[in-house]
Order: C-alpha cells, then structure tokens, then sequence
C-alpha cells in the first residue's frame, strides 16, 4: 500500500532526521534529568531501605529533615534507655554519627558506628575485601578512656576541673594520638562503588577532613552510605569532642512487634521523633522532592520547544507540498484524508525522535555513570510509557495546525499555480 | 436524444474573478451538454475559460450562477458533495503530469484508489499494459520519460472506472511523437472502453483526435 508520509518522511532524509533529532534530544532530556533526578535520590532510599532497623529515632522536632542532617545531637544514653525500657520489644538500638565527608570529588555522607553494629548498617552485607574498622574495639576503649575516665590528679593551681576534662584532652591530642597503630582510630570502611570511583583500594591512605584514613575494607554497594567510621572517632572529630551524643538511634524490633505502636511507645519514653524507617524515602522525597518540580518544568519546556520544531517542521513541509495536497483534492481527498496524512507523518516524525530519544537516554546513562560513577541515572518503564505519550501527544497537537493549513489548500488555485 | 444519454450538462454558467476594477468574468451564461462515450475537444486562446470550465465540469469549483448536472444528479449542493462525486466518477490528467515524486508509478496508481477508498481490481495493471508502460511500474517520476509520466498519469486517472475523464492540455509538455502516441492510447480507450473524454487543448492536431470540437472565446462557446 501506499504510504505517502513515509515516502515524504524518507524523500527528505535530512531534514526528517535533524527534525526527529529535535524531538529526540527532547524525549532525551526527559528521560534522562528524571532517571537521574530521581534515580540518585531513590538510591540513597534504597540504601537506607536496606538497612536491617525498622525505626530511626532522632531529635525532636527534626521531621523530614532528619533525611539529611548529620552532627551530635541526641544522646547515646538513649539508645540504652530505649532497651532499658522497650526489652520487650526492641532487639537493638544502635546510635549513628553522620557526617559529611568529601571522598571521590564529592561529598559523601559517612557514618560513624560501632564495629559491631556495622552489619546492620549495610544490611548484612559482608566486607568484599578487607576488614572492619576498630575490629577489637581498642580506639573506643582507648577514647573513652581518654575522653570519660576521671583524669589524673593534677598538682598545682593549672590543675584542671572536672568540667575541663574533655576539652583540656581533645586539645592535647595529635594525628599521632589518633593513628597509633596501637588501637587504629583513624580507619575507614567504604562501598565498592565508591572504592570504584575513586580507585581506591583496601590499605590505601586519603587524607579527608584534615586526618590522614586508612581505608581498611570495602563493602558491597547499597549499605545505608558510602563511608563507615568508627563511631568514636566520628564523634571525637566531628563532635567537637562530645563522645556522648550522636545523630540519630537506629532501631530493630523484635519479630512480629507492631512497628506503629512500637514507635509511639518509645516516643512516649524519651519524647523525641521516631518514624518508620519505611518513611525514609517519603521523608527525602519531601525534603528535596522540589527538585522533580524543577526538573519536570524543565523538560516541558525542552519538550514544547522540540514539538514547536515539528510544527515549523510539519508547516513548512505542508506549504512545499501544496500542489500535492490538491493533487490528493482533485481526487477527492476528503479532509479527514488529509488531516490523517499530516498527522500521520507528524506521528512517524515523533515516532521516530521518541525512539531515538529513548535510545539516548540510554546512552546519556552510561555516559552519566562513566563519567560521575556515584551518580545513579535510572531509566524506568514508567518514564518511557511517559515519552512515548508525550511524544504521541505531541505529535498530534504539533500537526493539527500543518494539518488545519492542509486542508485549507485552494485545489483549483494550487493546481493553477506555476 | 433524452436526458440519460449525457453525461454532464452545464447551462447558463457564469464565473468571475476578483472585485471591482479587477473584477474578470471568465464564463458568461455558458452552456454545454456531453454525451456518454464522446470524446470532446475544447480550443479557444489563453484566457477564454477554458480552465475554469474543466475545473467547473471537473466539480473542483462552483459556478457564480447557472447549474451543473453531473450524471442526472445537480451539482450545486454543499463541496463535500462536490467532493464524493468527483471522487467517484471523475479522473483527471493534467499538463503538468502531477504525479506525486516521492511515490513510484505503482505507487502513485494505489494513492489515488486509497483515496477513493477503492482496492485495486486489476484496472490498473491492464491500463499500465494497454498503454505500453508496464515496466515502468516501480520507478518514480524522476526515472521515466515524459512520456511515460504522462501515460502514468491516464492509468491513476482511469484506475477507478470515471464516469469522465478530464485532460487539461495533456500534450502540453510533450514532443510530438509523445503527443501522438498519448492520444492515440485516449482513442483507444474512448472507443474500446466508451470513455467520455473532455479534454482542453490548444493544439488543433490534437483536437482532430476528438469526436467533438467546440471552441471557446471570451468565456462562450463560439463554435461547435
């Protein structure tokens, strides 16, 4: 059969192909801001999904903004009143220290936790190469010490009060102190993508932060972040010295435990926020969510602009051919005839720059991720259905008006033109 | 002779074009009658209405006055009426060809009956036969002769069994020996098939051909 958008489409080739690539680099643009708009921040979801806790406890007052925050700022003893309490239904509680820590060219959000509680931040994934940071526990004892034993007597009219204990320490203390091989605070335990992106390897030294880390083993990617520390350290360095307190509790209940009433019990206990850990993704949505907005007007004004090119595109094809068109007439094309002509090559057009736009988007991806390997660009079905309609949707508003022109054409005055 | 023995009258047509001072009356009280299975000339010099008549006949426009009956049914309604008849029963062949370049000859044959939402019931490959250009089937405009094109275009306008098939100067953009062989093959096929034939012309080797010769000036039949 016949099929004259085609051959109109395949009788201009380039333009056809500069017009689709109009609409592709459109359909591009969408697929590819919002695979990686919400494929980097579902990811961190993902990686705190994983998380083996079912609650995360954290300051009152915090909200969604606990998705992000980092420093000292609830009490470790909580964790134990929280057990203290709560045995009947908590299995664990575990205090995390998070902190921003530039890794890779770019800041990672670390986490400082205690050897033991590591598995529960990463899921129960074990170390790939390597070991955990403070395996024995020696720089948390060491620190503590440090930090919470009574001190020393002290002699003359400098002895210090028992007040002054952790300042007058934390200033004493050195790179030196903090590295001894003797008990190894300054180690850290990072994810393969990030030891990917950064080529670095266990036994390697960084200097992060103003310390010098050994990185000491790798973990699969997806633990809840990219960098693990020992909690005291985190709370040593990043703490102003406050090994007392840390940014939020991570809760595991017992199996079968209710987590709606276990989370309303232990807000009771200490009166701070406690939210599902299942809340994670709602709270960043809702804490950086306005970036989709961005984002999405963005596209839809990439979108419009490329729909704006198949128009002209489709227009000016149309005035080219309007001797065709009342060829078509004299043979008496009804309009319907001819409005499906144009917006069928408005379709095959889109068609045809939505597929190569997909198809860009697949390798913008891999160009994304090659180039920033921590970004995350996830391309879904769900986005390209959306593509696919905006492109159709296009298609047919971007050829109504070349179409409504076509059907306008004079027969008798086209065909009488020279 | 009675009524059903024409194929198209047309009386007191009156056409002009613009306003006021610019104003141009093309036809002036026109009348015509064209029986079934003629083959009818039409000569006059530029500017006499030849066109507009064809385009008048060929219900591709209306006329300012006067009426158009078009096989026993008055053409003067709405342009989608206009538009189904001159889909159904009307072919045209025009001077300048106007096969569409992007589509093979085939091509340009199969558009024309997608149009009329009629399938191909094997008209075409004889017309393509009976005219000597079956193995020009599959080439696009570009690749064939003038000749040719021109040959391509009677089978696209016969391809759907018209009641009338209109030519506008056919043989206006050929040499003489394809003029000859074009008209030969419209002959042919007006006494073979009992095509009704009006064809415009300015060539009087041409008009010689036809059964009938009217000739036109000043937007009057002044001659028949």
């Amino acid at each position: 059969m016949a099929n004259l958008p085609l051959a109109n489409l395949l009788h201009h080739k380039l333009r056809s192909v500069l017009s689709a690539l109009g609409i592709g680099i459109g359909i591009c643009m969408l697929v590819t801001l919002s695979g990686l708009s919400r494929g980097s921040l579902f990811e961190i979801a993902e990686r705190a999904e994983s998380v083996n806790a079912d609650l995360i406890v954290s300051p009152r007052g915090w909200g969604d903004n606990a998705a992000d925050k980092a420093g000292s700022a609830l009490p470790d003893k909580y964790a134990k009143v929280i057990l203290d309490r709560h045995g009947d239904i908590v299995a664990k509680a575990v205090p995390v220290f998070v902190w921003p820590m530039r890794l890779a060219g770019q800041e990672q959000r670390a986490t400082g936790v205690e050897p033991n509680d590591l598995p529960m931040l990463t899921g129960g994934k074990k170390l790939s190469e390597g070991r955990c940071f403070d395996p024995d526990g020696r720089f948390a004892a060491w620190i503590e010490h440090k930090l919470l034993a009574p001190p020393a007597p002290a002699t003359g009219a400098d002895a210090a009060s028992d007040d002054d204990i952790a300042d007058t320490q934390v200033l004493n203390l050195t790179q030196a102190d903090l590295a001894d091989p003797a008990h190894d605070g300054l180690e850290l335990v990072i994810d393969s993508r990030l030891a990917k992106a950064g080529g670095y390897r266990v036994g390697q030294t960084v200097s992060v932060a103003g310390h010098d880390w050994k990185i000491v083993g790798i973990v699969p990617a997806g633990a809840m972040t990219r960098v693990f520390l020992p909690l005291r350290t985190a709370q040593f360095l990043f703490g102003s010295g406050d090994v007392t307190k840390s940014t939020m509790i991570m809760v595991k209940l017992k199996p079968g435990v209710d987590i709606g009433f276990a989370a309303r019990a232990i807000h009771n206990t200490i009166g701070h926020d406690v939210v599902p850990l299942t809340q994670y993704r709602g709270m960043l949505i809702a804490r950086f969510g306005i970036m989709f907005t961005y984002i999405d007007i963005v596209n839809a004004i990439a979108l419009v602009i490329a729909f704006l090119f198949i128009m002209i595109t489709l227009y000016t094809m149309v005035l080219q051919r309007t001797r065709e068109i009342a060829i078509l007439k004299s043979f008496g094309a009804s309009n319907a005839f001819i409005l499906r002509q144009v917006l069928a090559e408005s379709l095959m057009l889109t068609g045809f720059g939505t597929v190569m736009g997909i198809a860009l988007s697949f390798g913008a991806a891999w160009l994304i991720q090659t180039i920033k390997p921590l970004l995350t660009v996830t391309i879904t079905w769900q986005w390209i259905a959306i593509a696919l309609a905006a492109g159709t949707a296009g298609a047919v508003v971007s050829g109504l008006y070349p179409a409504w022109r076509a059907i306008r054409v004079d027969v008798v005055e086209a065909l009488t033109m020279e | 002779m009675n009524d059903s023995d024409n194929i198209l009258v047309a009386e007191g047509l009156y056409k002009s074009y613009g306003r006021g001072p610019a104003r141009v009356d093309v036809l002036r009280g026109l009348g015509l009658m064209v029986r079934r299975g003629e083959f009818l000339a039409v000569m006059g010099p530029s500017g006499c209405g030849k066109s507009t008549l064809l385009h008048l006949m060929g219900l591709m426009d209306s006329p300012d006055s006067g009426r158009i009956v078009f096989q026993g049914q008055d053409v003067n309604g709405s342009a989608s009426r206009r538009t189904l008849l001159r889909r159904q029963g009307i072919g045209f062949v025009f001077q300048r060809f106007n096969l569409l370049g992007e589509l093979s000859a085939a091509d340009n044959v199969r558009i024309s009956l997608r149009v009329r939402m009629l399938r191909d019931d094997g008209r075409a490959g004889e017309l393509f036969e009976k005219l000597g250009i079956a193995h020009v089937q599959r080439r696009k405009p570009g690749q064939m002769s003038i000749g040719e094109q021109q040959r391509v275009a009677v089978v696209r306008a016969l391809a759907h069994r018209p009641a009338l098939l209109l030519a506008d100067e056919p043989t206006g953009n050929l040499d003489s020996a394809n003029s000859q062989v074009l008209l030969e093959h419209l002959r042919q096929i007006n006494r073979q098939d009992a095509q009704t034939i009006i064809m415009i012309t300015h060539s009087a080797e041409a008009a010689g051909f036809a059964d009938r010769l009217i000739y036109m000036k000043d937007g009057q039949i002044v001659d028949q």
